[in-house]
């Protein structure tokens, strides 16, 4: 108001003082930016002379008697984002102006809370306080407090993402709309992704995203990064968290600049260091982590046309429990038979072997261009490259080299145009390249002679059309088509025995050079795969919040390069995993529909689905143990079934009184092997929640609350345990892998308020206590499950400072 | 008192941004290259893939009887083999010499354990012959038994198993059993089993 005052002023003396003639007329004409509809009854503002008018029924109006000067124009229309115009008036003008009143074109330049990915994606999200609480945990970690999501951990720092019972290269990680890849195959491979560093995250429980890709056979999780108010400020938050299990915390802090132009720029980093953590009973010996993080962000933004680039690096060195390094299969009996780990030392900072050190380059810039008429063509491309090395326990003199250290390089190119020009109608279409490369580091730094992810060339190419139609105010349905092809080329060597013995030279004869070295042979297998998918969306509003949803999602995904080459030895199970040549691609019918109600006085959403997967690519134990110089093995092989999974989730709200609220969630889920008419390994059992939270808005926001979660045995689970010879014992011994842990149920305790500093400055509390009655417990879907116990009592302080 | 306040607010933004960078050019610098082994010079950690466990009669030389354990191509691959070369003479007394080996590069890895890691290893020899017995007799830097050399004594005849594990950074010194050289963090690097015979 004030800068305006003055410029008012000023211009005023300078009218003055050059005394112009005020003979000067003013015309325009307003239209719609996207069908060039007149636009009537805007309201016309020169600001600088106050003076109004407001168009009329063709959209036309006008301005006499103006004197020659600078003109600052504000035009209004309901709806629409206010336009201002200045220019410089020396002689009669015509303008013709455009207004944008697409309120859901308007949502991506101006801040809303909270708006859908696509009006008919069955989602969840995750607010960006609602994240701020993980600030010291994992994506997985936060994802998990979200009816249908769980997570294939290993130990506690490595935190996979699971959505309806799937998870790796079934799940899309999109952040910051670029799709991750960091080697996520491997069920020992977390998402390398800092929480503090996006906003808001969403999880799309269904296939229907189909500008992100084709094989989001699971669902998508969405890493949303915060939009900005176009105004002159400088803000930020410092953030810190500080636990008593493993001793560590984080710290994290960023900055934000905008300006009213639509220039901003932002930067983050973030510190996470722990030691060991404590399980209820005893101390997890080299289970710390420590983690940096850093991302820019800089770009402009209008409502015509913008900018976005965006950096990110993660670093994660993550400690695996030493007892969790086994020889053989006698080794894994003893520790299944053992109650406590085989290995428990003083509390540490140390990470020590085994650990994984990864590192994660994210780049990406975004541009965008509306046309008139027509719609929005963005430009969007990206790189990454991931960088992982794992190190094993192994003689003294070699624990500094990793055991497996792979370089993947990934950089894609899409263009999208959205046409938005018809009225109720939208309509996404574009193509994606891309490019990705494996480096696996040869046998001389690693102990494996061969990788077990071999060197590979991979190329993709997509083109995909979504359309959504708003039928009346009420109901909106969608639609989609995507194809994708993808080749991969590999160099990989076999084991003459394995290649022969699995008919390879037989079946594939031409990816075999002939060149055999000391019991290996050279391949490059090279494989094609056609992907289409498509997706089908219908939403429905009732009267009083009452919303229906449904989704179905044809996805296929081809086989990823774990489950085609890989070849190897995991020492955390005592496990040889074998790939094979010979999968196809998994195809997938995904049925979701979720009816809810979104009210803050009682609310609920109950959303069935039921998923049918064609040749399911699932990794178990395929029977009989392997003789090595070590003793026995378990070799775990990669082979193709048909698979249902089907279940329930279910969410509610209600607010007992003016300051108690109340929250549940339940999940259900059952997974088929179809083919051998048995239970699919690895699902989540059911699990529950319920959370009373008290909130005082006038006394600090106030809040406490308490949570009760548990989650049922899993009695459903293939049974492959299995006997073998144990020479020391000289007998036959029994291996349980497959058992599934007891029931738990665990309480945590919440508390937060808000210090207010200065006008622009507040501080903002919270004391939480996990796992509150200190319960010793084990999780079927921890890999670790059968060394350790899961993590006992944490208190937690966190601090944050917004400034 | 605002001005103050003004000024504290510009110094926490100046941390912040302080931190942001500080933290930003640690991390960038320790990326390093893709090191293809030609920076650590010499061959990574070798597998063993043959244990040749010989015994030879103290009172008679030409009495040799050799166990061997051979998986050529590594781990995976096709099933090690174990062949034990002939019977053990009863009530005959042997000293026994275990090579770990690993036959591509012809490198014998168990004599680098012996030079450098000794400490961190031992050597367990198995058996359900009535009678027969193994000795350790080289000891580590801390004077804890190894394993590479043993005295063999053979009494009655009879057949069975005889098995050679050994143990990566178990419990040293133990009470001579494998169960409790692995009830701490020790874990299995070898175990391998043969037949054996005394007659």
């Amino acid at each position: 108001m004030h800068k305006l005052f003055i410029i008012c002023v000023m211009l005023m003396c300078f009218n003055m003082l050059h005394a112009q003639k005020c003979t000067f007329s003013f015309k325009g004409n307003i239209t719609d930016f996207h069908d060039n509809s007149s636009l009537a009854g805007a309201s016309v503002h020169i600001v600088n002379l106050n003076k109004f008018t407001s168009s009329n029924l063709d959209g036309n109006f006008e301005f006499d008697n103006l004197c020659s000067g600078v003109i600052t124009l504000e035009i209004k229309h309901l709806a629409c984002e206010t336009q201002k115009i200045t220019f410089n008036l020396t002689k009669d003008t015509f303008k013709s102006i455009t207004l944008e009143h697409h309120l859901e074109e308007l949502a991506e330049i101006l801040v809303k809370a909270d708006n859908k990915t696509e009006a008919t994606s069955i989602e969840q999200t995750l607010s960006k306080k609602e994240v701020e609480a993980y600030a010291d945990k994992s994506l997985g970690d936060a994802l998990k407090s979200l009816s249908g999501v769980s997570s294939l951990n290993t130990g506690n720092s490595i935190v996979k993402p699971m959505i309806h019972g799937l998870h790796s290269s079934r799940l899309l990680i999109i952040n910051n709309n670029v799709r991750q890849f960091d080697q996520e195959w491997g069920a020992e491979h977390a998402p390398n992704i800092d929480i503090n560093a996006g906003g808001r995250i969403k999880v799309i429980k269904g296939a229907n995203t189909l500008i992100y890709g084709s094989d989001a056979i699971g669902g998508l999780i969405l890493i949303r990064p915060d939009n900005y108010t176009r105004k002159d400020t400088l803000f930020g938050g410092t953030s810190t968290a500080l636990n008593t299990n493993g001793w560590g915390g984080n710290i994290n802090s960023e900055i934000v600049k905008t300006y009213q132009s639509g220039y901003y720029a932002k930067a983050q980093a973030s510190y996470k260091m722990f030691g060991d953590f404590e399980a209820a009973d005893y101390n997890l010996s080299n289970s710390g982590i420590k983690s940096m993080n850093a991302s820019g962000r800089f770009g402009y933004k209008s409502f015509e046309k913008g900018f976005d680039a965006y950096y990110s690096y993660v670093n994660n060195t993550i400690g695996i429990i030493r007892a969790a390094h086994v020889g053989n299969v006698n080794d894994l009996i003893r520790a299944i038979n053992r109650k406590e780990p085989s290995f428990i030392d003083d509390f540490s900072y140390a990470i020590d072997n085994p650990k994984q050190a990864i590192s994660h380059h994210l780049g990406k810039i975004e541009a965008y261009k509306r046309f008139k008429g027509l719609g929005k063509l963005t430009l969007q491309y990206d790189f990454q490259v991931n960088r992982r090395k794992e190190f094993d326990r192994r003689r003294a003199s070699f624990e500094d080299a990793p055991a497996a250290d792979f370089r993947l390089f990934t950089t894609s190119i899409q263009p999208n145009l959205k046409i938005d020009a018809v009225d109720n109608f939208v309509l996404n279409t574009g193509f994606l390249l891309r490019y990705q490369q494996n480096d696996s580091a040869n046998e001389s730094v690693t102990r494996i002679s061969i990788p077990l992810i071999p060197d590979y060339d991979k190329y993709e190419a997509g083109i995909y059309t979504t359309g959504n139609y708003k039928l009346n105010l009420n109901t909106t349905i969608s639609g989609g088509f995507r194809y994708d092809f993808s080749r991969i080329e590999a160099e990989k060597k076999y084991k003459v025995f394995d290649w022969e013995e699995n008919n390879y030279d037989e079946l594939f004869p031409e990816f075999s050079s002939g060149v055999i070295d000391n019991f290996e042979i050279y391949t490059s297998p090279k494989f094609n795969f056609h992907n289409i998918s498509a997706s089908l969306g219908l939403t429905s509003s009732f009267g009083n919040n009452f919303d229906f949803l449904f989704n179905y999602g044809l996805a296929s995904r081809m086989p990823n390069a774990s489950e085609l080459f890989s070849n190897g030895l995991h020492h955390s199970a005592a496990r040889i995993e074998t790939g094979s040549l010979l999968l196809n691609k998994e195809i997938a019918n995904k049925f979701v529909t979720s009816i809810e109600r979104n009210n803050q006085n009682f609310g609920f959403s109950i959303s069935p689905y039921y998923n049918h997967i064609k040749d399911f690519i699932q990794l178990i134990p395929a029977g009989e143990a392997l003789t090595t110089i070590r003793g026995a093995f378990i070799e775990w092989k990669y082979n193709q079934v048909d698979a249902q999974i089907f279940g329930v989730d279910i969410d509610i709200n209600n607010k007992l009184s003016d300051k108690f609220m109340y929250k549940g969630s339940l999940s259900l889920l059952r997974g088929d092997n179809l083919t051998e008419d048995t239970a699919l390994i690895n699902m989540p059992s059911t699990n529950f929640s319920n959370s009373i939270v008290y909130n005082n808005k006038k006394l600090n926001q106030l809040s406490i609350g308490i949570t009760q979660y548990t989650e049922l045995k899993q009695n459903r689970f293939p049974d492959y345990n299995f006997f073998t010879f144990n020479p020391i014992l000289q007998e036959d011994v029994y291996v349980d892998i497959s058992s599934a842990p007891s029931a738990f149920t665990l309480f945590h305790f919440n508390s937060s308020a808000n210090f207010k500093i200065s006008s622009t400055s507040s501080l903002n509390v919270a004391f939480n206590v996990e796992n509150l009655f200190n319960i010793s417990y084990r999780n079927y879907l921890n890999r670790l499950r059968y060394f350790a116990d899961e993590v006992g009592r944490n208190f937690n302080i966190k601090l944050k400072f917004n400034y | 008192m605002s001005n103050f306040k003004t000024k504290t607010m510009k110094t926490t933004k100046l941390f912040a941004i302080l931190f942001i960078s500080a933290l930003c050019f640690t991390a960038c610098s320790e990326d390093d290259d893709h090191d293809h082994g030609d920076d650590h010079g010499d061959h990574g950690e070798l597998p063993i893939t043959q244990v040749i466990y010989t015994l030879t009669n103290k009172s008679n030389a030409a009495d040799v009887v050799t166990f061997t354990f051979t998986d050529e191509d590594g781990e995976g691959g096709a099933d090690g083999t174990a062949t034990t070369s002939g019977a053990l003479t009863a009530n005959a007394t042997y000293t026994g010499a275990l090579q770990l080996l690993n036959m591509e590069e012809g490198d014998d890895v168990g004599a680098d354990i012996a030079a450098e890691d000794a400490e961190d290893h031992e050597i367990f020899y198995i058996t359900n012959v009535a009678g027969l017995m193994f000795g350790t007799t080289d000891l580590d830097a801390d004077s804890n038994p190894l394993g590479f050399d043993t005295d063999v004594t053979a009494g009655a005849a009879g057949t069975g198993d005889l098995t050679i594990s050994l143990v990566h950074e178990g419990k040293k010194p133990n009470n001579g059993t494998v169960a409790d050289a692995l009830s701490g963090e020790g874990t299995t690097d070898i175990e391998v089993a043969f037949e054996v015979t005394v007659e």
